[in-house]
């Protein structure tokens, strides 16, 4: 059986969005397109909570290459970020970045905020395993403007991957800007048996 | 499109579970039917320490050639960061049996997977190969890969992500694949093949 579509949810305005997992999938893949937050320069992150962890704070170690463009001449590089939330050890048990965010910009030739939107995916591998942790990685592209110039309109695709410390089974998931709320996003999350 | 409906793209060949096992080796269901595969990996863990998790098609004797990137970062506040092109381990046409000292084992198998941990229960590897037209008979046969692994050494956890992509230089069919690790057993783990649509 193919990927099988288990659930939308659309965002508008909201603090976050929650995902239930029953652990029927051996994979499980969010996609998250047009994304965009309501406060500037805020990515979209995630947590899971587990079968005897209900909070949203497990120990994720993550991290992660880039390149970036700009709508200029510059850029054209690859590089990585060296920090949480991007880049994380276990012990920080914060969210993983996931999706870079735009918000509000609406002037210059870069800014377009309609057009300020990230989109990517995020996969687990064997998220009801309960012996050893779960991996994952994701992929994401997105548009970001300093000031609206070309110069400093910017196009960086992010692969992420890494670990949730965790040997047991994955229960749910919840994305959430790291300050203010999602403006726009639709979420699906997909499962492969 | 409505939630619980199967999207179609991918298609279940076959599920091979690894018990202390010598190969995982694929052997049928390769074929024209679709124009792409991929092999998905599932907590694969091995009975050595340290080892390379590896592949090759046909006659296990093929010219392959791989570039490989990775990334590893040590669990720890002060993360002993690394990224970059892992030439080390690349993959190179005309490779013998014997010929990499860098390798145990066969070294005409091409490493996906590096420095794979064994100390602990928790120690595997997990992600996708993808095989391009392994029918065609004009071409040389494109893949990539992308793993996630996690690596006990001693009291350190290191988190490893490995990026492979090459070529196997045949113009025959591809019609199986084996994947062991350069020296000891899969104690466990399991690889799913689709066919892609």
């Amino acid at each position: 059986m193919g990927w099988t579509l288990v659930q939308t949810q659309t965002a508008s305005s909201v603090s976050f969005i929650q995902f239930t997992i029953d652990g029927t999938y051996d994979e499980i893949m969010f996609v998250v397109t047009h994304y965009r937050p309501t406060t500037d320069e805020q990515e979209l992150e995630w947590q899971v909570k587990t079968s005897s962890y209900g909070s949203y704070n497990r120990g994720i170690q993550s991290n992660n290459y880039l390149m970036w463009v700009n709508r200029g001449t510059g850029g054209d590089q690859m590089s990585f970020y060296g920090g949480s939330p991007w880049w994380q050890d276990s012990s920080d048990a914060e969210t993983q970045a996931f999706l870079g965010g735009e918000g509000t910009t609406t002037t210059g030739t870069g800014g377009n905020a309609a057009q300020m939107g990230a989109s990517g995916a995020l996969t687990f591998y064997k998220p009801q395993d309960t012996t050893h942790w779960k991996h994952w990685d994701a992929k994401q592209s997105n548009i970001y403007t300093g000031n609206g110039t070309l110069a400093q309109t910017n196009n960086y695709p992010i692969y992420t991957s890494g670990y949730v410390k965790e040997a047991e089974a994955l229960t749910g998931i919840r994305f959430n800007c790291r300050s203010g709320s999602i403006a726009v996003g639709t979420f699906s999350m997909y499962g492969l048996a | 499109m409505g939630d619980g409906e199967v999207i179609m793209g991918l298609t279940l060949i076959s599920t091979s579970t690894a018990s202390s096992s010598a190969s995982i080796a694929i052997t049928s269901g390769i074929d024209d039917t679709y124009m792409a595969y991929e092999f998905h990996f599932y907590n694969i863990h091995g009975a050595e320490d340290l080892q390379l998790f590896t592949f090759q098609v046909n006659d296990y004797a093929q010219p392959i050639q791989t570039c490989m990137y990775r990334i590893h970062t040590l669990d720890s506040s002060s993360p002993d960061t690394s990224a970059g092109p892992m030439a080390t381990f690349d993959q190179h046409i005309g490779e013998t049996a014997t010929g990499n000292g860098s390798q145990d084992g066969d070294d005409r198998f091409a490493a996906i997977g590096i420095y794979t941990g064994a100390d602990d229960a928790t120690d595997s590897l997990s992600g996708m190969m993808k095989l391009y037209d392994p029918s065609d008979t004009t071409y040389s046969k494109h893949f990539i890969s992308r793993v996630t692994l996690n690596s006990s050494q001693q009291s350190a956890e290191y988190l490893h992500t490995n990026i492979v992509s090459g070529y196997i230089k045949t113009t025959s069919a591809v019609t199986g694949i084996k994947f062991q690790f350069d020296d000891g057993n899969i104690d466990s783990g399991v690889i799913k093949m689709f066919g892609v649509s």
